[in-house]
């Protein structure tokens, strides 16, 4: 009985994929050209990935170099002003406005020297 | 020796022509079977391509199969929306309603009818579509592409036993359909 049953399976099972096997020999040729398309499409994605590995990974570089670029710039941006003397502008207008000998700003700190040196003496 | 470009393009025409029948099957459509299969290439092409080729028929299926369900929850999004309009479209113009309109072609057949039909290609096509999505993939994968059980499993992202139960009630219901077509 049981083999029996097995037997119409088996049966039923070869007649299922005969039919569709028939299905898929039968196909139009208008669907068949446009599997052969979409196949197509495909494989050109397939070629054209190693041509964009190839860029992306020198993209990739050229953030890298890029941002170790900018990294090294931050750093010595950082560090300029301690050895840089920076004036204001107002600064420079009293000193143009003023009416010193320009020699006399050049001597500044001899200036203020001098000044100490006589309130410590008295 | 076949370079990896002519080993997948030999492996894809071996394999597109069941997928497109598989995907028609379940969608009833051909445009939509089409753009599925084209899906399932470009995902098998472009993620594991440099994958050993003895993978790729899972990994193809796989993404076909996965293509097909969101297939059905497009579908299912898209009906709900359209009788949501309908529902709404109806309270407003229900006296506009024509009854004609309204009525059921009497070309049209629904899957029960068509097992009946003579062509077996379509009887069969018919009896497939009755079943739940899960079960026509199980019962496709195996009888007719022949993959194992567990590649069967590894394809539907279930377990071996449930690709069993699946495969089983799928037989079942098909003879059950097809007895009086395929006696």
């Amino acid at each position: 009985m049981s083999q029996n049953n097995d037997n119409n399976e088996s049966v039923f099972l070869e007649r299922v994929r005969g039919t569709l096997d028939d299905s898929v020999d039968n196909l139009d040729a208008d669907t068949l050209s446009r599997l052969t398309q979409a196949r197509h499409r495909a494989l050109e994605e397939e070629k054209s990935r190693p041509y964009q590995r190839r860029h992306s990974f020198w993209f990739s570089l050229a953030g890298l170099a890029a941002a170790t670029a900018v990294i090294f710039l931050a750093i010595f941006l950082a560090r300029e002003p301690s050895g840089v003397q920076y004036y204001s502008g107002i600064e420079d207008v009293e000193i143009l406005a003023t009416s010193e000998n320009p020699e006399f700003f050049v001597d500044l700190e001899f200036y203020a020297w001098v000044a100490e040196e006589m309130d410590d003496a008295s | 020796m076949l370079d990896s470009g002519q080993s997948m393009e030999r492996f894809l025409a071996s394999v597109e022509r069941r997928a497109f029948r598989m995907a028609q099957i379940a969608t009833n459509s051909t445009d939509d079977a089409l753009d599925i299969v084209q899906e399932a290439m470009l995902g098998l092409v472009k993620r594991y391509g440099a994958k050993p080729e003895e993978e790729w028929k899972p990994l193809f299926y796989r993404i076909l199969t996965n293509s097909i369900r969101d297939w059905y929850r497009r579908t299912k999004v898209r009906n709900r929306w359209r009788s949501w309009m309908q529902k709404i479209g109806n309270a407003n113009d229900a006296e506009a309603l024509d009854p004609i309109e309204s009525l059921p072609d009497p070309d049209a057949h629904n899957p029960e009818d068509q097992v009946m039909i003579g062509d077996s290609v379509v009887a069969l096509d018919a009896a497939i579509r009755t079943l739940p999505p899960r079960q026509q993939q199980a019962f496709l994968l195996r009888a007719w592409e022949g993959l194992s059980v567990n590649e069967t499993a590894v394809v539907m992202k279930c377990s071996a036993g449930s690709v069993k139960t699946h495969y089983a009630r799928a037989l079942r219901a098909l003879r059950k359909l097809l007895e009086d077509h395929w006696p």
